[in-house]
């Protein structure tokens, strides 16, 4: 065996010109699939992160009652069975936070504008700050009851300017209008490509113009301790919770999109059916996953292909790689012929041949690699600007790529196996030449 | 025997109790939520359907001046509507249909209806679904205060009025009726918080029939400046209309 390698390495560097342009075919491949592997994959991860911290954590609980008059009214009324139930899981949980959101119109001297408006309990969410990129002002005043954090983009198309006061014109819970002064604080850069750009105000605040008591709130967001088990641990709470307190189903419809209605109240709270009702706080859960399902699923469809692209140029390449080496049969029999006469058996011929193949693409491999890397570090030092649908999917503002070592070993495999499918035809044929016949070949 | 004394004296005492408020009117001033009561039965039309051709002309300082033409059905005593855009011909055809405590919003271009609320604006003008529904004032607002007051030519009663309950698109209203013949001139609605949000003038009245009805109004916005709605009523008719007009196959049909 350490023949035939040794032989195979010496041969690799007889044709140079031959060895990179199959080594070269073979990089390209393995470079396409690490690039877009790995940029999706950064992608995927960026887009998670900046939505799980728009949203607010991965599982997103919220509550709803029954009205005296029949309404569903979105308030969790009594968080207890809910808070128990996590309370027991708060080795899975990083962080849990209370909420409150309304969809209203700010007005600005003549301008108005539609806006959502989410009430976060700065106190208990001291790391809040950390998460918004600040276009101007200061978060220093946010937990102030009045103060408003606005995307820049907002704030841009009002005309307004920290500092200066405006009007939010939203529904309570129940649905009466209602109006409050805020004061703008800061802008931060806001996604409204993707309509998650949320204006921010202390809870206390957000709950006042929703007619809410100052220690109440409507949706309960847990941070997970990791994103990877958010399906699996929303199913184990869910199950924890069955029995103690009504549950919202989460099979028939969209339940992010259940919860948005319901929170936002763009068409008012929704009148209950008298055979629908139910008694005290009714839990509904939407997660990360359910927001995220239908970019996930763009990114496996790009993955995919970006795979399938893969497999074509490996295609390509193993028609190249059995071509060249009938040729190098062709060239090489007298070779073979003599090291037969030295006593090297069949499969050392045969294994000479897979070596050289093998040592050609991952020569290959090893070079499409470090292209890839080296494109990646290059794209990663260029800082985008930012405000653009486009800073969704960045890393504070940078091209973001997350190299998966398990898919990257997987395609190097498929690469090899490949390889060594394509070469094993010519290296079967020259481990079957008589000697004598290839000794006495010349060409 | 003992029973039945004492049953008869705690409804005695109960009926007094309940009597208290209206009992401490000044003498002279009318029982208010029976004059509320009779607002809301002018209003409404409990025996008879009721439809119109409404033009709404929308001054937004930020989007200029716009005119909508809206066909309305009303059935009050089934508290069924149906409001059909005929002006513009971006939004011909969109309708707002009331049934069974639900109201409908009908987009022709997706040919899809989708939940509304009586609470919303009407196609972003300052006036509300409900307005042009039931008026409900005496079953959702209590007087709270009243004072007397000439606006214009009129004398009138200013009423403050509180919401029953939290379901009520405004918190509290003030209203200007008249003393003479009871006919609302103007209200004022304020938000949760106390704010003015609208002011209506309610400046004509029609005679249909043996009813008053309000054709011309105007609802002002009194956060953004500049910003009004006028309303003007025409072709009002009490005569009957067909059931199938409160469908929403009646309505996908018209777009058809």
């Amino acid at each position: 065996m350490n023949q035939s390698m040794r032989i195979a390495v010496r041969n690799v560097g007889r044709q140079k010109k031959r060895t990179v342009l199959l080594a070269g075919a073979v990089g390209l491949g393995f470079f396409i699939i690490t690039l877009s592997g790995s940029l999706l994959g950064g992608i995927a991860v960026s887009a998670r992160r900046n939505f799980s911290a728009a949203f607010g954590g991965h599982l997103y609980f919220s509550g709803s009652v029954v009205s005296d008059r029949g309404s569903e009214i979105a308030v969790m009324a009594d968080p207890g069975p809910l808070e128990s139930v996590l309370a027991a899981r708060s080795r899975e949980i990083a962080s849990i936070h209370r909420r409150s959101a309304a969809a209203g119109t700010l007005i600005f001297g003549p301008r108005e504008l539609r806006q959502t408006l989410t009430g976060v309990d700065f106190v208990r969410e001291p790391d809040f700050a950390g998460g918004l990129r600040i276009v101007s002002g200061s978060l220093d005043r946010r937990a102030e009851p009045g103060a408003l954090v606005l995307p820049a983009d907002a704030a841009d198309r009002l005309g307004v300017r920290t500092g200066e006061a405006l009007l939010f014109r939203a529904s309570t819970v129940h649905g009466q209008r209602n109006v409050t002064e805020l004061v703008l604080i800061a802008t931060y850069e806001g996604q409204s490509g993707f309509g998650v750009s949320a204006g921010y105000a202390s809870l206390g605040t957000v709950n006042s113009l929703l007619g809410l008591g100052s220690g109440e709130f409507q949706t309960l967001n847990v941070w997970l301790q990791d994103d990877r088990t958010i399906d699996a641990t929303a199913e184990r709470i869910l199950a924890d919770l069955a029995g103690r307190a009504p549950l919202e189903p989460r099979e028939d419809e969209d339940p992010m999109r259940r919860m948005a209605d319901r929170l936002l109240g763009g068409s008012g709270p929704r009148s209950v059916g008298d055979g629908e009702r139910w008694e005290g706080t009714r839990y509904g859960l939407a997660t990360l996953n359910d927001l995220m399902a239908q970019f996930t699923s763009i990114l496996s469809i790009a993955d995919a292909l970006s795979f399938w692209v893969f497999l074509i140029l490996l295609a390509i390449t193993m028609v190249g790689i059995l071509n060249s080496y009938r040729m190098v049969v062709v060239e090489r029999t007298a070779e073979i012929g003599t090291l037969r006469a030295l006593g090297l058996q069949k499969t050392g011929v045969r294994n000479v041949f897979l070596w050289e193949a093998l040592f050609v693409s991952l020569y290959g491999a090893l070079a499409g690699l470090a292209a890839a890397l080296a494109v990646l570090a290059l794209a990663r030092t260029a800082v985008l600007p930012g405000g653009t649908v486009l800073s969704f999917f960045l890393d504070s503002g940078r091209i973001p790529f997350a190299v998966n070592p398990l898919e990257t070993g997987r395609n190097l495999v498929l690469l090899c196996v490949a390889s060594l499918a394509a070469a094993s035809f010519p290296a079967r044929a020259a481990s079957r030449l008589p000697p004598a016949a290839a000794l006495r070949a010349a060409y | 025997m003992r029973l039945r004394v004492f049953a008869a004296s705690a409804l005695a005492l109960l009926s007094v109790l309940r009597a208290a408020p209206l009992a401490a009117q000044a003498p002279g001033t009318p029982d208010f939520n029976a004059l509320l009561a009779a607002v809301d039965r002018r209003t409404n039309y409990g025996a008879s359907d009721f439809s119109a051709r409404l033009t709404l002309v929308s001054e937004d300082p930020s989007e200029g001046t716009e005119t909508r033409n809206v066909r309305v059905f009303r059935r009050d005593r089934a508290d069924t509507l149906l409001l059909l855009v005929l002006k513009p011909e971006s939004e011909l055809g969109q309708g707002y249909l009331r049934v069974d405590d639900s109201l409908w919003f009908y987009d022709p271009e997706s040919r899809k209806f989708t939940h509304s609320s009586v609470k919303e604006n009407f196609q972003g003008t300052d006036a509300k679904n409900s307005d042009f529904g039931l008026s409900s004032l005496a079953e959702d607002y209590a007087v709270a205060a009243h004072a007397e007051g000439r606006l214009g030519p009129h004398e009138t009663w200013i009423l403050d009025l509180k919401a029953r309950h939290d379901e009520t698109a405004y918190a509290s209203k003030k209203v200007w009726i008249t003393k003479k013949d009871g006919l609302l001139l103007k209200s004022e609605d304020y938000s949760l918080s106390g704010r003015l949000l609208r002011t209506a003038y309610y400046t004509s009245y029609a005679r249909v029939g043996s009813s008053l009805v309000c054709d011309r109004f105007t609802y002002v916005d009194a956060l953004v400046p500049g910003k009004k709605t006028s309303i003007l009523m025409e072709e009002i008719s009490l005569r009957p209309v067909p059931d199938e007009v409160f469908t929403k196959a009646y309505v996908e049909r018209v777009n058809r």
